[in-house]
């Protein structure tokens, strides 16, 4: 038995009982469709005061539909099989929590957290929802104090301009950090972020979408760039404070993984998952740092692919690389990654880099200064432009059976180059060899000749026959 | 010498302090003939013998010492001096624990022996950056280059690679020499075999006429990885993956067999229709013969045998 369902047991039974004993059907039916927690669509917002204890109205309750309904009819809430889980992700609706969560939630009854019998835990709310009054109090105090020191001119307060900055600075951080504090608790707020229906524009959820991150991911992709050496190879210096995620074939890829050059022949698309307001415009590098150089005995870099002025803002996280504006972001178009036999594996890092707020970068430029792809320097980009590298991504490729296929469509030459190891000699001087047999191969020894097999590097007498 | 003679000088030091008995006279005299400088007054006697010394300029060259004859000697330590070129694979320094630690372009193997990665020159260093107390073997492509490289600056990195053109293997000719096939292909049973059943068989090139599957192929029908034994997930995960080939495997050999139901339907009704076809073809040839000749009415069709 699930643990969603060890917890529902002792409710189902009571209302089974409550159900045979004294309320009807429907009544019950319908006080339990109302569901504030729910389907709780009051925002939790975090200025505006507390969400008011739900009054059930038996209008509302009857015009409201008991639930959203994806537009096949499959209920995104409460749906476990596997074809119409594959139907909703198809139709862009995927299904809601677990599989588990779901099933529970369907064999349940849909109780509103206002409902629940359990009295620690009606006492339990209560304490969290003083506290959640408390943050607003002191919310609304900062903004006032906010707004009264920016109305104080500078000469008249302790410390001049420079401490009324300061203070000022420091006052908006706490109300930054109290808008946070005042929806942490709230549990309708955790469900709705662990169900991936938090609101990116909120504070809160981004909050915990950081925190999230910062858990494995971020530490994920920081172990790559120091393992896969991309901080002193493409940029000195780097730290990333992005979500990128990367998808090829509409399948997630982890960092560094090897992948197949069939998968990559088409450009990926990027989840940009910012943590902080606003929109901005941001840049997409995808370059390959490992392009052997045979004459050079070294490895060159070269750009697969690059697009700047990408509006991004933290509800709109989608970027495919195939469906920037030809015009007005891309650059330099998608180039397959692939690698020529016998070369190590090559990095393909996905960089995005953020610009100067309110600044767009020249596209015409851009295609003059890097349609040539070969020699392409991240760090000069980065400096020559003014961007500030925040997000990455990394894959890596070698050569496969799709490979020569995928340099054939993309036109590019080299696919019948094989790369080979260079021999290294030994230090140590040639030995003279030794044995019975080599001291026999001379004409002085012919009559052995016929017990002696020949000696690779040693010369065949006249008159030796083949063998 | 037993230790007691050993000892003897030292006693007798040590008794000269106090009263000087007349036996052990001579051997202080010895002593006092040995000494470089002239007679020490009676109160400095007893470092007379500690100041006569040789210097063990013979035996610290380890002439004597006794070797443990009881152990093999393990020959550790350094093997290539500072900016001695190496090839990979040379072995730079042996030891027991990590008393160096292997640097740039230097591995070490699994009795801490520090080898050489890259062909180069070996350089000893410290990195207090990395490691405080660490000290380092590395090695460096050019000989001037220095280590530790400066933090944030570029690997230097090196190819190590040819370029070379891959010719393609020339096609084998559908026949050989002698007229029969190079290659014969058998696929696997059913309606639509599945690639993995197709077996490719060889012509021998040795003259015995005889057809051989290649030994890779042969290879390819055993499975030598072993399923990862370990979590219950990867178990079930594993488990679901085959139930589900197996599925479909039934399902495919349903429809075929379907299929192949209703291609024979097919056939058969294909035929009957062809013979509908003919007899009506016969019965309007056999009508125009009759108009012909004037005789509207037909009889029913009779089996001729």
């Amino acid at each position: 038995m699930s643990s969603c369902q060890r917890v529902a047991r002792p409710i189902t039974r009571s209302l089974q009982q409550s159900h045979v004993s004294h309320i009807s059907p429907f009544a019950l039916g319908r006080a339990f469709s109302q569901s504030a927690a729910r389907k709780d669509e009051v925002p939790p917002s975090t200025t505006s005061a507390p969400a008011a204890e739900p009054v059930p109205s038996p209008a509302s309750t009857a015009a409201s539909p008991s639930e959203p309904k994806a537009p096949s009819g499959v209920d995104r809430d409460t749906v476990t099989a596997y074809w119409a889980e594959r139907r909703l992700i198809k139709q862009g609706t995927p299904p809601v929590g677990s599989r588990r969560r779901r099933a529970a939630i369907k064999t349940s009854e849909n109780i509103p957290f206002e409902q629940l019998p359990y009295q620690a835990f009606q006492e339990a709310r209560k304490i969290l929802q003083e506290d959640r009054q408390e943050k607003l109090r002191a919310l609304q105090s900062t903004l006032a104090s906010i707004k009264k020191l920016e109305e104080t001119p500078a000469d008249q307060l302790p410390g001049g301009e420079r401490k009324k900055n300061m203070r000022l600075t420091s006052l908006r951080a706490h109300v930054e950090e109290l808008k946070i504090l005042a929806d942490i608790n709230d549990p309708i707020v955790k469900r709705k972020f662990e169900d991936g229906l938090g609101d990116m524009n909120k504070p809160i959820y981004r909050h915990l979408a950081e925190k999230k991150w910062r858990g494995y991911p971020f530490r994920l992709i920081t172990q790559r760039i120091e393992q896969l050496n991309i901080v002193p190879d493409v940029l000195p210096k780097f730290e990333p404070t992005v979500d990128v995620q990367m998808y090829f074939r509409q399948d997630k890829v982890e960092p560094g993984e090897i992948l197949p050059s069939l998968v990559t022949e088409k450009p990926p698309r990027l989840k940009v998952q910012v943590f902080n307001s606003g929109e901005r415009l941001m840049s997409v590098v995808v370059m390959d740092s490992d392009v052997p150089n045979a004459e050079t005995d070294s490895f060159d870099r070269r750009c697969h692919y690059l697009a700047a002025n990408v509006p991004i803002s933290p509800d709109q996280p989608s970027l495919p690389l195939s469906k920037v504006n030809k015009e007005t972001q891309l650059a330099v178009p998608w180039l397959p990654a692939f690698s020529q036999m016998g070369a190590p594996y090559h990095r393909l890092s996905v960089f995005i880099l953020e610009q100067k707020p309110g600044e767009t970068l020249d596209i015409a430029k851009l295609k003059e200064l890097y349609s040539a792809r070969d020699g392409f320097s991240l760090k000069s980009f980065r400096d020559k432009f003014g961007l500030n590298p925040v997000g990455f991504n990394i894959f890596r490729t070698v050569w496969d059976e799709g490979t020569a296929g995928v340099m054939e469509r993309a036109g590019v030459p080299g696919a019948n180059i094989q790369f080979k190891h260079k021999r290294v000699y030994s230090l140590k001087g040639e030995k003279k060899q030794r044995g019975w047999e080599v001291k026999r191969q001379k004409p002085k020894y012919k009559s052995l000749w016929k017990y002696t097999h020949r000696i690779r590097g040693l010369p065949r007498y006249k008159g030796r026959k083949l063998d | 010498m037993r230790l007691s003679q050993l000892h003897r000088p030292v006693v007798a030091a040590a008794s000269t302090g106090a009263a000087r008995p007349a036996a052990p006279r001579l051997l202080q005299d010895a002593f006092a003939a040995l000494r470089i400088r002239g007679a020490a007054p009676a109160n400095t006697t007893a470092n007379v013998n500690v100041e006569g010394r040789r210097y063990a300029s013979v035996k610290s060259q380890g002439m004597y010492r006794l070797r443990d004859s009881a152990t093999i000697p393990k020959k550790m330590g350094a093997k290539k001096t500072g900016d001695s070129f190496v090839i990979p694979g040379n072995i730079i320094y042996k030891q027991r624990g990590t008393i160096w630690f292997p640097g740039e372009n230097v591995g070490m193997g699994r009795d801490h022996t520090l080898f050489a990665k890259v062909q180069g020159y070996v350089k000893y260093y410290k990195d207090p950056l990395r490691h405080p107390d660490r000290q380092y073997i590395g090695v460096v492509f050019d000989k001037n280059d220095t280590l530790p490289t400066p933090p944030h600056a570029m690997r230097r990195r090196k190819l190590g690679m040819t370029a070379t053109e891959v010719k393609a293997a020339p096609a084998l000719p559908e026949l050989s020499p002698s007229g029969i096939p190079n290659q014969v292909v058998r696929e696997g049973f059913g309606r639509a075999p599945h690639p993995r059943d197709q077996r490719v068989y060889k012509l021998q090139q040795d003259g015995s006429y005889s057809y051989r599957e290649e030994n890779w192929r042969l290879g390819s029908l055993i499975r030598t990885e072993k399923r990862k034994m370990g979590s219950r997930r990867v178990a079930m995960r594993h488990r679901r993956r085959k139930s589900k080939a197996i599925l479909l495997e039934m399902r495919r050999d349903r429809e075929d067999k379907i299929a192949r139901r209703k291609e024979a339907l097919d056939e058969q009704r294909a035929a009957r229709q062809k013979r509908i076809r003919e007899y009506l073809a016969r019965q309007k040839a056999s009508k125009t013969a009759d108009g012909s000749v004037g005789s509207p009415k037909q009889s029913p069709p009779t089996v001729q045998a």
